[in-house]
């Protein structure tokens, strides 16, 4: 496996992948800091609790197509040299597979750390009163990576499979419209929707008091079962997406 | 001379359509193979199952002595270096840096790069995008990219495809020197029969999928050889009277003969009353052969 990731680095010289994650970070960044540009001290006591909450909406919304360019990225090359064809003669289908989804897999932890390193610098600079524990880290990194890596999943089984790189393209819209859609439907509807993971396995929660017009974060134990079914999902999902491309002819 | 390529009854049918129909494959090491055939025979699929890219639907295939099945499939392959179709490259990445993922994947010493490409005469474009190559400088890349680490059995799929008439020719006395130089054994695809002629040793004819000839070039050119045609105004009785000939349409075929031998035999019809109308020696081109082989209905 080292050697093929060696390898997947190598063939993604020049290809700007940090582009899409560098752009995805800094969006989000500015975004941040202008969602809480005007926060007075009683906003500003949970702060990182209203940070750790919108984020993954917005997760839900932009990172399948942040995942979709990456992914094409990774493996339009292939495509377009026609490699297959000399790679397979040198190193098994699974192993590129493999590589390419670490690779991929890789660029987007960098991009979920980036946005807690965002919602760190906002906190800073606006003095968040409130504490960033490390489980509300772990349940961040670890919640919003996981449904990046099954999005980038799904769209690395379309962009191998099809030589048009359009159609992970137009996946990844499709799955970021869905997740935006999602959050207008019950918990149990929202579960059909990937991209609305984001939100499902995000360990903050908010009520909004229609009398006074405040929200107020809180957090809740982290929801298990929704992280079993996403890996269940996931695992389905891999076992099919590598044998289709592992039992093709090239 | 041992055999380093053997395929037995490769057939591959994609539903009902046959594409490659009980190949029987022999090569010969240390040969420069030509496997002949018009578009769309099956050369290709051939090649690409000889490499697991593609699966045979039956047959075998042995490679240097091993059989290639799904679990030695890698580790035969070790040994052989291939162009299918078109080169295969990162554009965004430079000659140099195409080479070293083959040669990492290829578990390779780093001089294996600057050995390849100085085979191809691409030593002084080695730190050129491959975005910028020319389809010929493409080509090269491609087939340096198969004789990085001197592979045992190389497969060339139609190797001169976008190179111009000096690169053309540079390329097929790269590949004739090839089982001198390195040993290498070389299958060479094309639906050229001159650009077979120039490159191998032995050849195989494959039409629709079948092998329609298999053995050495010299034998190939062998079938070619010049014969007697004879028309006379009793074509039967001319026959009856020369049991060695064998009737083509209006003409009687005779092997070719000595001056002599014919004067006798124009005598001798005379003599039984049947008058010769024309005789005349043909010669049957390698290109006949390839036609009556391969079928002229089909475009070459």
């Amino acid at each position: 496996m080292r050697l093929w990731l060696s390898v997947e680095w190598k063939k993604a010289r020049r290809r700007r992948l940090w582009l899409p994650v560098a752009a995805l970070v800094a969006m989000q960044g500015l975004w941040l800091a202008w969602a809480v540009r005007g926060m007075d001290m009683q906003e500003a006591a949970q702060g990182y609790l209203g940070c750790l909450y919108q984020l993954p909406m917005m997760n839900a919304i932009v990172m399948p197509v942040a995942a979709a360019v990456l992914v094409s990225r990774l493996c339009d090359m292939e495509h377009r040299g026609d490699t297959f064809k000399q790679l397979f003669t040198m190193q098994p289908a699974y192993g590129l597979f493999d590589a390419k989804l670490v690779l991929g897999g890789a660029w987007l932890l960098a991009a979920v750390a980036g946005q807690l390193a965002a919602i760190r610098l906002v906190g800073a600079w606006k003095g968040f009163s409130d504490a960033l524990t490390m489980g509300d880290v772990l349940c961040y990194l670890g919640g919003q990576f996981l449904v990046s890596l099954f999005l980038a999943l799904l769209l690395q089984a379309l962009s191998l499979r099809y030589k048009n790189q359009f159609i992970p393209l137009a996946a990844g819209l499709i799955l970021g419209f869905l997740g935006l859609m999602s959050m207008f439907f019950p918990p149990a509807v929202m579960r059909i929707s990937p991209a609305a993971y984001y939100g499902l396995l995000s360990n903050v929660r908010m009520v909004w008091d229609r009398d006074t017009r405040v929200v107020t974060y809180f957090r809740r134990p982290f929801p298990w079962d929704d992280l079993g079914l996403l890996a269940a999902a996931m695992a389905a999902l891999y076992l099919w997406g590598r044998r289709d491309f592992v039992n093709r002819e090239v | 001379m041992e055999t380093c390529v053997i395929t037995t009854g490769l057939c591959k049918r994609y539903g009902s359509e046959t594409c490659v129909d009980r190949l029987s494959l022999q090569v010969p090491e240390g040969a420069v193979y030509g496997f002949l055939g018009p578009n769309g025979a099956g050369k290709t699929t051939t090649l690409k199952m000889l490499l697991g890219l593609v699966h045979p639907s039956e047959g075998s295939v042995r490679l240097m002595g091993h059989e290639l099945t799904p679990r030695t499939r890698l580790a035969v392959l070790k040994e052989v270096g291939s162009l299918i179709e078109s080169p295969s490259y990162y554009g965004h990445l430079t000659a140099r840096e195409n080479l070293e993922i083959v040669r990492r994947l290829r578990g390779l010493p780093g001089e294996k790069i600057d050995e390849a490409l100085r085979t191809v005469r691409l030593d002084g474009q080695a730190r050129k995008p491959v975005s910028h190559f020319s389809l010929g400088m493409k080509q090269r890349l491609g087939i340096a990219a198969a004789l990085v680490g001197r592979p045992r059995l190389l497969l060339l799929d139609e190797p001169t495809n976008g190179l111009d008439p000096s690169g053309i020719q540079e390329m097929r006395e790269l590949i004739r020197s090839l089982p001198s130089r390195f040993g290498m054994t070389v299958i060479v695809s094309s639906h050229l029969l001159g650009e077979i002629d120039q490159m191998a040793d032995h050849v195989g004819v494959i039409r629709r999928g079948r092998l329609v000839y298999q053995g050495t070039m010299s034998g190939l050119h062998g079938m070619s050889a010049a014969r007697l045609a004879l028309r006379t105004q009793d074509n039967a009785r001319a026959r009856s009277l020369l049991p060695s000939a064998r009737s083509d349409g209006e003409w009687l075929m005779l092997d070719a003969m000595s001056d002599s031998e014919a004067a006798r035999i124009s005598l001798k019809l005379a003599e039984a009353g049947v008058g010769l109308v024309r005789m005349e020696q043909r010669e049957t081109s390698l290109e006949d052969i390839f036609l009556r082989l391969t079928g002229t209905e089909e475009t070459l």
